[in-house]
């Protein structure tokens, strides 16, 4: 009995010493689920001794960390609330890093014939038109936001779904657009999550092409869902990092952020980006190269 | 030479705060009980026996008045170490969940005896209640009788001048209660240790040749020699 | 999903293999769920025992608040911590959002009104009895106290296995304050949700399965340990 105290007291102990150095990375669950930091960060770590915590949350919620000064550095995929965000001086600066694409993907008999339309605001007004149904992740994301803007851009009528909230600085707008009609569904998932949602009901949804490729696909419950849209410039997916601004939380690391920052836009890195391969196929297409 | 061992002084305690008691507050002038005494506390139930023997035995503080044992006063500071000289027969037997041995052996645990002595008293203590081969039972296996026994050894084993028993012998076999009797008279006559223990029976106090206090409604009624 | 066959296999393989990233997981889990619930053993027990032998009326307003309690979401302790613990809050100079620490300091929080009423039970069987005679054979305060532990023994075990198990199952606050950090804070539980997030259920399915398995076998252990009191 005795020795089980010791030992326990033991283990507790041992979480409380570790001076190490650890630069937090907030980024997006796609990018993290697609393995790419796991296969570059050993490198960073390696030739700077600084560890990275990467803290996988949505582009929303790791933009909220950011202002809140609980992340170090960013890496999302959302440019207007990225300008948005520097603008009101959270960040430093916005550094393009990488970039792919999202895809419309939809079922393959394609109700509302929108194969072949190369723009993907025009592809949702056919959908709308149509009635057919589509999936939303409506989670905040930078797929979300994507989706979003592409709404904006397909002219249909939106409503928004509101929500105010009392902050520090008086009150601000939670606002999802989405358009009208009970075809729409809004599920508050994460992608893999939602493309195997629109696959069991057989329905339209945007996605970044590297979750698509590696999503496993079940043959025997349903028939996968097959990219209906893809190449037009709204789908265009550009990936940044930004570090935190230290006149606003002075704690940041942000040596440290500045050096990741020139460290994954070095000609090196990027290569390392642009060699990754998932499934055989490549995800990222690095910036700076 | 003073050779009061107990001594109680205007003692007053109140039921109040105690939910299942109807009894009337327990008040004692005075109260001397002296070394070598065998005295038996007797009064219908609820006139205040037990709380008089646990005020005894420390267990519980008077609202007001002073206790003193072996003419020592009883202060915060003094309680645990003077209690050790009252050990009490409490009216319910609880057993530990050990066995019979370890539970005679716990109050010379609890004093810090070196274990070859727990040893020795323990087995004397077991053989004075004539319980030696149940040593390495269980606490459960034992009847009624046997367990108030064992409740028995467990205070005889701290070997103090001083022993208060509530209703030691209430409802046991005859067995049982001649061979708790026979202890009693024992240390009494032969080591001249001071005995306080409450009862329903006159004969009881016949057999052990005791003085008489009888509690009535909390008051003392009289003092007989 | 019909594919429970393939997740137990999975499972199997997991196990087997002693996968890193699994043990890594799995060695998160249990830490975290050891250190809580010791902590709020040892805090809960002597708090219970002097809830235990008061006026039952005290107790009884205690009981009730603390049933109240433990009807709270997993996620609004979560985000209560995190509050507290962010940057911006009371307690953020100490860096403890998104580390193990911060993890437990929720899972204490969740799980102290659990067995501290568990241990208020536990104990308020022959409290007075046993305190009373311990007392008249001698002990003194402490003596008191850890005799009054040892009879309780049995049913306060159970409250730290309900404790630990309640814990290592637990994902709201664990996902909340620590981030799901692969190398850092990732659990059992927080690989589970992630994994049916990004659509692979059946590997969700197995790690699920392995978290059965470790509590199993420290389920085991516990009986073992309650076995040899005897």
């Amino acid at each position: 009995m005795k020795l089980l105290i010791i030992i326990v007291c033991l283990l507790a102990s041992s979480q409380l010493f570790s001076s190490q150095q650890v630069l937090i990375l907030a980024t997006t669950t796609s990018t993290e689920n697609s393995g790419l930091l796991r296969h570059i960060h050993g490198d960073f770590e390696k030739s700077t001794d600084i560890k990275i915590k990467v803290i996988p949350k949505g582009t929303g919620a790791s933009m909220q960390l950011g202002r809140d000064g609980n992340a170090d550095i960013l890496l999302v995929h959302a440019p207007d609330q990225e300008r948005e965000f520097i603008l009101n001086g959270y960040g430093d600066k916005r550094v393009e890093v990488m970039h792919n694409d999202f895809v419309i993907i939809g079922p393959s008999d394609d109700p509302a014939n929108v194969k072949g339309e190369k723009f993907a605001a025009k592809v949702l007004a056919k959908i709308a038109k149509e009635g057919a149904t589509f999936i939303s992740r409506g989670d905040n994301s930078g797929t979300h936001m994507k989706e979003q803007k592409l709404w904006h851009l397909s002219k249909m009528k939106l409503i928004s779904k509101a929500k105010e909230i009392i902050t520090a600085k008086g009150k601000k707008e939670i606002k999802f657009m989405r358009p009208v009609g009970g075809w729409y569904r809004s599920i508050g998932r994460g992608m893999g999550a939602t493309i195997h949602y629109a696959t069991e009901v057989q329905a339209y949804t945007l996605t970044d092409r590297g979750t698509y490729y590696a999503y496993h696909h079940d043959t025997k419950r349903s028939k996968p869902l097959v990219i209906l849209s893809e190449g037009g410039s709204d789908l265009f997916n550009q990936y940044s990092v930004i570090a935190i601004n230290p006149s606003k939380h002075p704690h940041v690391q942000y040596s440290a952020a500045k050096k990741y920052v020139a460290w994954i836009t070095s000609p090196r890195i990027q290569k390392k980006i642009a060699l990754y391969k998932k499934n055989g196929k490549t995800l990222f297409y690095p910036d700076v190269l | 030479m003073n050779n009061t061992v107990i001594r109680l002084d205007n003692i007053s305690y109140s039921y109040t705060e105690d939910y299942n008691s109807n009894v009337h507050d327990l008040v004692i002038d005075h109260l001397e009980i002296k070394k070598g005494e065998m005295l038996a506390i007797m009064g219908s139930n609820g006139a205040g026996k037990s709380t008089l023997l646990e005020i005894m035995g420390l267990l519980c503080s008077p609202k007001k008045g002073d206790v003193y044992i072996n003419q020592l006063r009883v202060e915060a500071n003094n309680r645990s170490d003077l209690r050790r000289q009252v050990p009490v027969l409490l009216q319910s037997t609880y057993l530990f969940s050990t066995t019979i041995f370890e539970n005679i052996a716990l109050g010379l645990r609890f004093r810090k005896v070196p274990e070859m002595e727990i040893h020795s008293r323990v087995n004397r203590a077991l053989s004075i209640v004539e319980l030696t081969p149940h040593a390495n039972k269980q606490y459960f296996e034992l009847s009624g009788g046997e367990k108030r026994r064992v409740d028995l050894a467990r205070v005889l084993v701290l070997e103090t001048d001083i022993l208060l028993l509530d209703e030691p012998t209430t409802g046991l076999d005859d067995k049982s209660r001649a061979i708790i009797e026979d202890v009693i008279t024992e240390l009494n006559q032969k080591k001249c240790h001071t005995i306080v223990f409450t009862t329903h029976s006159h004969d009881q106090v016949k057999t052990l040749s005791s003085n008489v206090l009888r509690l009535h409604n909390g008051y003392i009624l009289n003092n007989e020699q | 999903m019909e594919n429970f066959n393939l997740a137990f296999l999975n499972a199997l393989h997991l196990l087997v293999s002693l996968d890193s990233e699994i043990l890594q997981y799995a060695w998160r889990s249990v830490y975290i769920a050891l250190i809580s619930t010791t902590l709020v053993i040892v805090v809960t027990l002597p708090m219970g025992i002097l809830i235990a032998e008061n006026n039952f009326r005290f107790k009884r307003a205690i009981i009730i608040v603390l049933n109240t309690l433990m009807s709270l979401p997993t996620v609004l302790i979560g985000l209560v911590v995190y509050s507290f613990i962010g940057r911006m809050g009371i307690f953020g100079s100490f860096k403890l959002l998104f580390t193990i620490p911060g993890i437990i300091i929720g899972e204490v929080i969740l799980i102290f009104p659990l067995v501290l009423s568990l241990v208020i039970a536990a104990l308020s069987r022959d409290n007075t009895q046993i305190t009373k005679t311990a007392k008249a054979l001698g002990a003194s305060q402490l003596q008191t106290f850890l005799i009054l532990i040892k009879e309780s023994r049995y049913a306060i075990l159970s409250s730290i296995i309900a404790a630990f198990g309640r814990v290592i199952g637990e994902v709201g606050i664990a996902t909340i304050i620590g981030g799901n950090a692969e190398k850092y804070t990732r659990t059992l539980t927080t690989s589970i949700v992630l994994n049916i997030n990004m659509g692979y259920f059946d590997y969700a399915l197995a790690i699920g399965i392995v978290l059965l398995t470790l509590s199993l076998i420290v389920n085991l252990f516990m009986q073992l340990l309650q076995g040899s009191k005897r």
